[in-house]
């Protein structure tokens, strides 16, 4: 099959065996009808003329002996004449036959031998019949010529039976001739078609078999070898004994080469697959109407989901969570409110399985297929709850105290803006607060500042409890504290909380196995009845604050205009 | 050949009219030697017709005629049941196929006689009354 190389060789080989098996069938057909042509021609040309002729030559004898036996018997010589008439178209007639004899070339030579016989015998014949004929017709007494008329019967019967004989033969010729013409056409037919069929089974045969040998079976190998890569499967012994000289073959090659390429060029999905699974972000991947449909172990773990849970469902399975808050300005309606042609990079929060919310940063990026069509979004989800803790602790330094909790001075004022826009709101009175520790210096220098620290924890635990729920206590830096009181009715209410502090004070303080005492100075000023800006109030309760420390500390005040002026 | 035929049963009817009127006795006549004592009429005819040539012992059998008379008419009629025209149609047509050889004519009774005392394969006719001892009469029956 070395020189079957191109397709179209392959091809051509198919077309010029049905071509040359059709040529033979031409030709095997052409060579039945030439000799059938020549057996017909020859039956025409030989057997059917001497048939013929010597049916007449017989036709012609027997009229003649008619003739001389009509003369004979009736005396007529006008019989006799008209019978000596006849001789020369006998002699004829024998040399026409003769002739036609001679022209075939399978001539026996007995019965040409017969014709010259015949011919010599009629002549002779003739020769006397003639003289003798006429002469008893002419009333001779035959009794004369008995032996002579004895003689000529003798002839005419021999050459009469001769004539009878030339005649069957050359008829039984003709018809035995046609028969075999017609056995030989049969024949010829039934042959013909028994060679027509096997030449056509041999010839499909052939095609079949050079087609499945130098077509079929090395594109089958090709075919199976394609779906065994796309199975996975990288070696085809197959191809490999394939002919490289061959076009199919080098196809084979040509797929070996790719694959062998393609392992070093690319890595396989499973190294992907293993890649993907196992990072520590989560990778979610939706199509373009946000139906999840592929998520990594990250995911799983992190959302407390099977993946048989997720894959199928809508991306705000996980941006909602088992909550649903539609209110929720996260989720992700339509694709619209996603910027496609950037990487997104947005704090968000899933929802977990039971309903913890999960802070995450989230990149979103447009899944592309190739540069033209969109295949979906891939979502990484980074878990950022550690660095919320973080955060949430920072803000609590910035806003509270770092020893008592309480709130510093920037969320304190605030918290005193927040009160009076309420009070303004709501027309109603608001109470502040300022408390300073008295001797607080002294403790702290004569018993060490954890003592002090001590102290000022303990005096933040006094003072949360000395008042509402509602009401705000700061330290605003020292031994400074503040209280705002929001929604009060009067300064009873004021002086109330006033001596549930001075109450509280009165129990000493445990540190290190001593005991101390301390005592507060508290100045009030109430909003809107002292003054109805910010700053005012602040310095009128520290006005206040100064007035209970000159008044000897462990007691409190209330701002009074007078008093400033 | 028709018109023939009727000529001929013509001339037959015309001529059994004549042998009724004038009816001439004949014997059949063979040598004296000749083994054979009597024979069958149909015997006769198919001698005298040629169809038999042979006697039993196997000597060729010599037919002798007698020239047109009323003696051979009668017996031509009589044995032969043929006009003596028919009986010469009949052996010119076996000459001219040469199936067999044609009777010897003997002009009267005595010429036959005489052939027939000498040739002991011959047969003949003779007038009843010319019988005598040189040959032999053959009955028929």
């Amino acid at each position: 099959m070395k020189l079957l190389n191109t397709i179209s060789k392959k091809i051509w080989f198919c077309v010029n065996v049905a071509l040359i098996g059709f040529i033979l069938a031409t030709g095997f057909a052409l060579y039945s009808n030439q000799q059938l042509k020549i057996h017909l021609s020859h039956i025409r040309d030989i057997d059917f003329n001497l048939a013929i002729h010597s049916n007449d030559l017989l036709n012609l004898f027997a009229l003649q002996n008619n003739y001389y036996k009509e003369s004979f018997l009736f005396g007529s010589p006008e019989s006799a004449e008209r019978g000596n008439s006849l001789c020369e178209g006998v002699i004829k007639k024998i040399k026409a036959i003769t002739e036609i004899q001679h022209s075939t070339y399978s001539l026996p030579v007995d019965r040409a031998e017969a014709l010259t016989t015949l011919k010599k015998r009629y002549q002779e014949y003739s020769q006397q019949a003639t003289e003798l004929y006429p002469l008893l017709a002419q009333g001779k007494d035959p009794g004369d010529h008995i032996e002579a008329l004895q003689l000529l019967a003798a002839s005419q019967n021999e050459i009469l039976s001769n004539m009878e004989f030339f005649s069957k033969h050359y008829h039984q010729n003709f018809s035995k001739n046609v028969n075999t013409l017609i056995d030989t056409t049969s024949r010829n037919s039934s042959y013909l078609a028994v060679f027509f069929i096997t030449l056509l089974i041999a010839m499909s045969l052939i095609v079949n078999w050079a087609a499945k040998r130098t077509l079929i079976t090395p594109l089958n190998h090709i075919k199976e070898a394609v779906r065994a890569f796309g199975r996975g499967q990288r070696s085809f012994p197959a191809l490999d004994v394939m002919d490289p000289s061959d076009d199919i073959g080098e196809l084979g090659e040509a797929i070996i080469t790719m694959t062998k390429d393609l392992i070093k060029t690319t890595v396989s999905k499973d190294y992907v697959d293993s890649i993907l699974h196992n990072m520590n972000d989560s990778l979610i991947v939706t199509s373009m109407n946000f139906h999840i449909r592929n998520v990594n172990l990250a995911t799983l773990n992190l959302l407390g989901y099977d993946s048989d849970e997720l894959i199928g469902r809508h991306i705000n399975t996980i941006f909602r969570g088992p909550l649903n808050r539609v209110q929720d300005c996260d989720t992700f309606d339509n694709a619209d409110k996603l910027d496609f042609h950037s990487s997104g990079k947005n704090e968000k929060s899933f929802y977990s399985k039971d309903g913890q919310i999960i802070p995450v940063l989230l990149s979103t990026a447009l899944l592309k297929n190739g540069d033209i069509e969109n295949q979906g979004f891939v979502y990484v989800a980074k878990d950022i709850t550690e660095r919320k803790k973080t955060e949430e602790k920072l803000e609590q330094m910035a806003l509270y105290d770092f020893l008592t909790g309480l709130a510093n001075r920037v969320s304190f004022n605030d918290r005193l803006e927040q009160a009076l826009r309420k009070a303004r709101r709501q027309n109603s009175q608001t109470g502040l607060m300022f408390i300073d520790l008295d001797r607080f210096k002294e403790i702290n220098d004569t018993l060490g500042h954890d003592s002090g620290d001590a102290l000022l924890k303990k005096v933040a635990e006094w003072l949360q409890k000395s008042v509402r729920e509602c009401d705000a206590v700061a330290r605003l830096g020292g031994d400074e504290f503040a209280i705002i009181l929001e929604n009060i009715n009067d300064h009873q209410d004021a002086t109330n909380t006033a001596d549930r502090i001075l109450t509280a004070f009165t129990t000493p303080v445990r540190y290190d196995g001593k005991e101390f005492f301390t005592s507060p100075s508290i100045g009030i000023a109430v909003y809107p009845g002292d003054a109805t800006k910010t700053e005012d109030l602040l310095k009128y309760a520290d006005q206040a604050m100064y007035q209970a420390k000159q008044n000897g500390g462990n007691t409190y005040s209330f701002f009074s205009q007078q008093k400033d002026e | 050949m028709k018109f023939l035929k009727f000529f001929i049963f013509a001339l037959l009817l015309l001529l059994l009219d004549h042998a009724k009127v004038e009816a001439a006795d004949f014997v059949v006549v063979v040598n004296k030697d000749n083994p054979v004592e009597s024979l069958d009429r149909s015997v006769v005819k198919h001698i005298f017709l040629g169809k038999k040539t042979f006697w039993d012992d196997g000597q060729h059998i010599d037919v002798f005629l007698q020239p047109d008379s009323d003696l051979h008419t009668s017996f031509a009629l009589e044995i032969l049941h043929k006009s003596p025209n028919q009986l010469l149609m009949h052996w010119k047509h076996i000459l001219f196929s040469g199936t067999g050889i044609p009777p010897r004519h003997y002009p009267d009774n005595n010429s036959m006689k005489e052939a027939i005392a000498v040739n002991p394969q011959a047969i003949g006719y003779i007038d009843a009354q010319q019988l005598d001892s040189t040959i032999k009469k053959i009955p028929l029956h």
